[in-house]
């Protein structure tokens, strides 16, 4: 295989609160093949969101890059003049947002606003860049897309914005397309289309996309491979099957431990007990070491995976204690320890195992 | 000597009983400590904290008011009081209000202003600056004035400077004893500016007034620092009295504003429907009226009503003061239409909050949700307004006295006083001390009141924390 | 849209009867006309007689709400509420105490008040809107900050003081233009440039500011990440996308005092010795004119919901989505 599109090292992104800095994240690594999709997962505030924008360098007034590396096909964007990056962004790396409604600019129609990226990337202007405004509108499943190209965005519905939304990040036809948490705001059966376009799409262009959600239903369904994101950290990345199969990090795990599904009726969910720690000190060792139930002396010492780069690995004596626990099944078989049930909700865990 | 306590003193002590209730209040409520806390953290907000706090002071001392006993009994052996009211200000400043001149005098002269005739000893008339009868009048000879002057300075500011230090190492050993640590390190993080509230900032501000304060209180024992006006009175004296004026049209303002603000806003937004219809409808139509007219036309009535009843007001100080406490009263009833107009709408919000939904649907009253749920909730707007609108209420009565419906002519204020001097402008050579020491003071006054609600709206309000505070953390960071 | 303007204006009505009624109110229920012109009299020199003369000069002889001695409709319109109150809808002020006219004064007071008030306006907001995008361009840096510093200490002078160190700089020190009076026609430029500059100067403080914080807050909202992820320069984000939103509040902020102009201006006029209608109410509050000074709280009152049925207008030009409703 070539070498990946978009490499990603040792970035980490601090925010200024006001009161003290906050470590956004903290030596975020990771790769994203050419036709991948790498899905980043993980609960709100660890830092997946900030990750996007950090690729894009669009972090919020308050924060800055402190140190890492984004390589984009060769290039290191984190180096590049402003100028340059400018280049970079709507043109080889787009980016959908969570939430359609506000991230349309509401006084312009939604042809001006594709109009805009295929006038700055494409050269596209007059008839040419309408006629072409049209067709994303068409391709991303717009009915009547020539009339509702005059139409301001809030006469659009959530789902309709968010097609006009992807409409505009293929616009300049990137190379990596990184989609924030694009269906959140969205009903679940609009969910459903709005990530079936995506796969089509992707899948048409040959795009490579980095998708952030909190949902593992949709890693399920649509990541080739996954990151685990927890405090800033990246805890964990594996393919999607054997993340699914047999999740690696305690965090990973828990995860899975606190969804719902038809064998927990009646039970009581596994929440993880605790809360994320703070952000605003660095970390002497594992960040989950204080919530996670298998934690050994060791995880006070922070030691780096050699295969995955960027990711933690977890060094706690606890693995023998969960092999045991889930002995009983099988590798890979009994009731479906990890597998998408139809709806694309992560099914996870074999037996109840609330309460420890 | 007889306590007095005039209207607007009453109410100004209420008012800093209130905020010092409001304080105690907090404290014990992280919620609403949180913000506090980061105002004390803001150098531009605690510098002009202590701007504002010495104003402050200044204005609380010339509320304290009585009327001294005379020297005469009456017959019955009884003491007897001046009709006069004096500030327990006037008491400590008492020479400055004494030593007044003929007329006009510029600052540190020691003769007037305009030619006199006057008898010289050998019996010829001649028309010369006559000496001043207090400006400089312990001179021996007027050459040694500009010793004299500079002398007076520099044990004002030697004295500053002592002062300072005792202050300073005050602060610095309280702060020590709270930390525990010694005395020296406490010392050196305060000037390293490595504690989180400002103390460094605020010590050399206290350091600056200081340097002012103490070399003019030096020289105003032997001058007219600031000069005279045209019946003689000490400027300097004037300003300081003026303070008072500026804090109660500020501050009174506000107490008047503040419950019909909260009230209505509130009830139109939660109740909504012919509450709010009425509400607003009653807002719209007083904000209809040119905020000036509508004041104008109200004091001009207000006049009519104080001059057909003069029965009422037995001193002119009362008077004076009664019409003071109706300006503030008026102002309030024309200014609480936007505050109310903004928690109306946080309001509106707030209501279709679900937490707020959950405790109608459990069938709490409507009043203690309003008092639990929504005005805690509302506070940090109500807050903000009212630093706000202290500025520029100060402006206003400048403008206001100016137009001729602001405080009584005889009651000393920004407005009377550049009112009185703009029409010295254009005498030849220009009388500008007036004016200079008018405008000194009340951009002093107005400006760390803005500068203070900046550091308020930014600690209270998340949604403009962005911008000039932070990307300066993130510089130094 | 059109019935939209109708309700809107169908709403203005009851708020002028409100205006009405507050200042008939204030001006005849709280003091009688009695008060009125004892005060005017001077408290000394007062008779019955001449108390009498003074009411029935300006009309205020009449009974309040009811003259019972009046025929058919004389009792309600041989009133001092009709007469003074009702007849301003027809804008029918009646005689100042000059005896003149009050609304011929109020025509031909308008235009000197517009020559001053339009070019404050106009130049005010382009000036303003110039130095807060210029700081907002600059947010985060020290020119942002400064200018800050500077908008809130220009701020904190008083409009006075704006006005009595220009007249004195401008006209005394540098004797460019004269330093009061009016003339009418092309030679008002003169008389009016220094009172503009220094109309626009000291309002830039908090003008500046405000839409300072206009753009700061459009600029903090997910459109603008949007564009800027298009890979947009930070100029056509803030030209194309901030501007034309952060329009909106400004404009419509705007047209609400655009027929305030007519009432001129208070402090300028009178200092510089244009005859306006500004320098009229002041004249008209310094002299107790009360015939006049209620015909501008009317008239200002007027204008103003004018304003509000202007701005509601306005909303619907330049934001779709309640030009689409």
């Amino acid at each position: 295989m070539s070498a990946p599109l978009l490499r990603v090292g040792g970035l980490s992104t601090w925010l200024d609160s006001g009161e003290a800095v906050v470590r956004a994240l903290d030596d975020v690594g990771f790769e994203v093949g050419r036709g991948e999709t790498f899905a980043i997962v993980g609960e709100s505030g660890s830092g997946k969101s900030m990750t996007a924008l950090s690729l894009l360098r669009l972090v919020p007034e308050t924060g800055r890059i402190v140190a890492g590396s984004v390589d984009l096909d060769g290039v290191e964007l984190l180096s590049l003049p402003e100028a340059a990056m400018r280049t970079v962004r709507g043109r080889r790396v787009s980016i959908i947002f969570q939430e359609p409604a506000t991230s349309l600019n509401p006084v312009l129609t939604v042809g001006q606003q594709i109009g805009e990226v295929l006038a700055r990337h494409r050269g596209l202007r007059g008839d040419a860049s309408r006629t072409r405004a049209a067709e994303l509108l068409h391709s991303v499943g717009i009915p009547d897309a020539e009339r509702r190209l005059d139409d301001y965005p809030f006469q659009f519905s959530g789902g309709m914005k968010q097609r006009a939304m992807i409409a505009m990040a293929i616009a300049g036809e990137p190379d990596l397309l990184i989609a924030d948490e694009p269906t959140t705001a969205l009903d679940v059966t609009i969910q459903a289309q709005v990530l079936e376009l995506l796969r089509t799409l992707q899948a048409e262009r040959g795009m490579s996309m980095l998708l952030i959600t909190h949902d593992l239903g949709i890693v399920a369904q649509m990541a080739h491979r996954v990151g685990v994101m927890y405090a800033g950290a990246l805890v964990e990345i594996a393919d999607r099957d054997a993340f699914f199969h047999a999740p690696q990090h305690p965090y990973s795990r828990k995860l899975f431990a606190a969804l719902p599904d038809r064998t927990k009726r009646g039970g009581a969910l596994a929440a993880i007990p605790g809360q994320v720690p703070p952000l605003t000190a660095p970390f002497p060792g594992c960040r989950f070491v204080d919530r996670c139930d298998m934690a050994a002396a060791r995880c006070a010492k922070r030691v780096r995976d050699g295969r995955t780069p960027g990711a933690l690995r977890c060094v706690g004596d606890g693995r023998k204690r969960v092999e045991r626990r889930l002995a009983p099944a099988p590798r890979g078989a009994g009731p479906a320890r990890a597998l998408p049930d139809p709806q694309g909700r992560a099914q996870a865990g074999g037996r109840p195992r609330q309460g420890r | 000597m007889m306590p007095v306590v005039l209207w607007t003193d009453a109410l100004l002590w209420l008012l800093v009983a209130g905020v010092a209730g409001y304080a105690l209040y907090a404290r014990k409520r992280p919620h609403l400590r949180a913000p506090w806390r980061r105002v004390t953290r803001s150098t531009a907000g605690m510098i002009s904290a202590v701007v504002l706090a010495a104003f402050v002071a200044v204005g609380l001392l010339d509320s304290l008011h009585y009327r001294p006993a005379l020297e005469k009994n009456d017959a019955e052996g009884r003491t007897v009081y001046a009709v006069e009211v004096r500030s327990a200000l006037d008491a400590l400043i008492e020479p400055l209000r004494v030593r007044t001149e003929k007329t006009y005098s510029a600052p540190l002269a020691t003769r007037a202003y305009a030619k006199e005739t006057v008898d010289l000893a050998d019996g010829t008339v001649a028309r010369e600056f006559p000496r001043l009868r207090n400006g400089g009048a312990h001179l021996a000879s007027e050459d040694a004035r500009g010793r004299d002057v500079l002398l007076r300075a520099a044990l004002g500011l030697a004295a500053a400077g002592v002062a300072w230090i005792a202050i300073a190492c005050a602060v610095v050993w309280r702060l020590a004893r709270t930390r525990g640590t010694g005395f020296g390190s406490m010392w050196g993080s305060v000037w390293r500016a490595e504690t989180e509230v400002p103390w460094a900032a605020m010590l050399v501000t206290v350091g600056c007034m200081f340097g002012l304060a103490f070399p003019v209180a030096f020289l105003s024992t032997g001058y007219h620092v600031l000069g005279t006006d045209k019946v003689g009175q000490d400027v300097l004296y004037l300003s300081l009295k003026s303070i008072r004026t500026a804090l109660v049209i500020g501050g009174l303002t506000t107490l008047v504003m503040l419950p019909f603000a909260v009230l209505l806003g509130i009830s139109a937004g939660y109740f909504k429907g012919w509450v709010d219809d009425a509400i607003q409808y009653l807002y719209t139509t007083l904000n209809s009226i040119p905020a000036v007219l509508l004041i104008a036309a109200a004091v001009l009535m207000m006049q009519v009503y104080i001059d057909s009843r003069p029965e009422l007001f037995p001193t002119a100080a009362q008077r004076a003061d009664l019409r003071l406490l109706f300006l503030a009263i008026i102002l309030g009833l024309t200014s609480w239409t936007g505050l109310a107009r903004l928690l109306r709408g946080e309001t509106l919000k707030l209501r279709e909050l679900e937490y707020i939904q959950a405790a109608r649907a459990f069938g709490v009253g409507d009043g203690r949700i309003i008092t639990r749920h929504i005005l805690p909730n509302v506070m940090h707007l109500v807050m903000i307004a009212l630093v706000m609108d202290f500025s520029g209420l100060v402006l206003a009565e400048a403008v206001l006295s100016y137009v001729g419906v602001g405080v009584d002519p005889t009651m000393t204020s920004f407005g009377t006083m550049i009112n009185s001097a703009r029409l010295e402008l254009a005498r030849e050579p220009m009388v500008w001390w007036a004016l200079a020491a008018a405008f000194a003071f009340m951009f002093t006054l107005v400006l760390a009141a803005n500068l203070f609600a900046d550091a308020v709206r930014d600690a209270f309000d998340p949604r403009t924390r962005v911008g000039v505070r932070g990307a300066a953390a993130g510089r130094a960071a | 849209m059109t019935a939209y303007i109708v309700r809107r204006l169908l709403y203005a009505l009851p708020i002028l009867v409100g205006v009405n009624l507050i200042t008939f109110a204030l001006f005849f229920v709280v003091n009688t006309p009695d008060d009125m012109a004892r005060m005017q009299l001077g408290a000394k020199r007062v008779t019955p007689e001449a108390i009498e003369k003074w009411k029935a000069e300006r009309g205020y002889d009449r009974p309040l709400l009811w003259n019972g001695s009046a025929a058919g409709a004389g009792k309600l319109t041989d009133t001092i509420f009709f007469q003074k109150s009702v007849r301003l809808f027809a804008f029918d002020f009646g005689n100042a105490d000059d005896g003149r006219n009050i609304r011929h004064e109020i025509v031909s007071r308008m235009v000197p008040s517009l020559a001053l008030a339009i070019p404050v306006f106009l130049i005010g907001i382009a000036v303003n809107v110039t130095f807060a995008m210029l700081m907002a361009f600059f947010r985060a840096t020290y020119i942002d900050f400064w200018g800050v510093v500077l908008a809130v200490s220009m701020m904190s002078i008083s409009t006075l003081f704006y006005i009595i160190g220009g007249q004195y700089l401008v006209s005394k020190v540098w004797s460019l233009v004269p330093i009061s009076g009016y003339q009418p026609g092309l030679d008002s430029a003169r008389f009016v440039l220094l009172p503009v500059l220094i109309g626009v100067v000291s309002g830039i403080g908090g003008g500046a500011r405000w839409y300072r914080t206009v753009f700061l807050e459009e600029m903090g909202r997910d459109y603008v990440r949007t564009a800027r992820a298009k890979g947009l320069a930070e100029t056509a984000v803030l030209f194309r996308h901030v501007l034309k939103n952060a329009m909106i509040p400004i404009l419509t902020g705007a047209v609400v005092v655009i027929p305030l102009l007519f009432m001129g201006s208070l402090l300028a006029e009178s200092f510089f010795g244009i005859p306006g209608l500004g320098s009229y109410t002041i004249d008209a509050i310094q002299a107790q004119d009360f015939a006049v000074v209620r015909s501008m709280v009317f008239l200002g009152s007027f204008l103003y919901i004018v304003g509000l049925v202007l701005t509601d207008i306005s909303y619907t030009l330049v934001d779709p989505r309640v030009r689409f409703e």
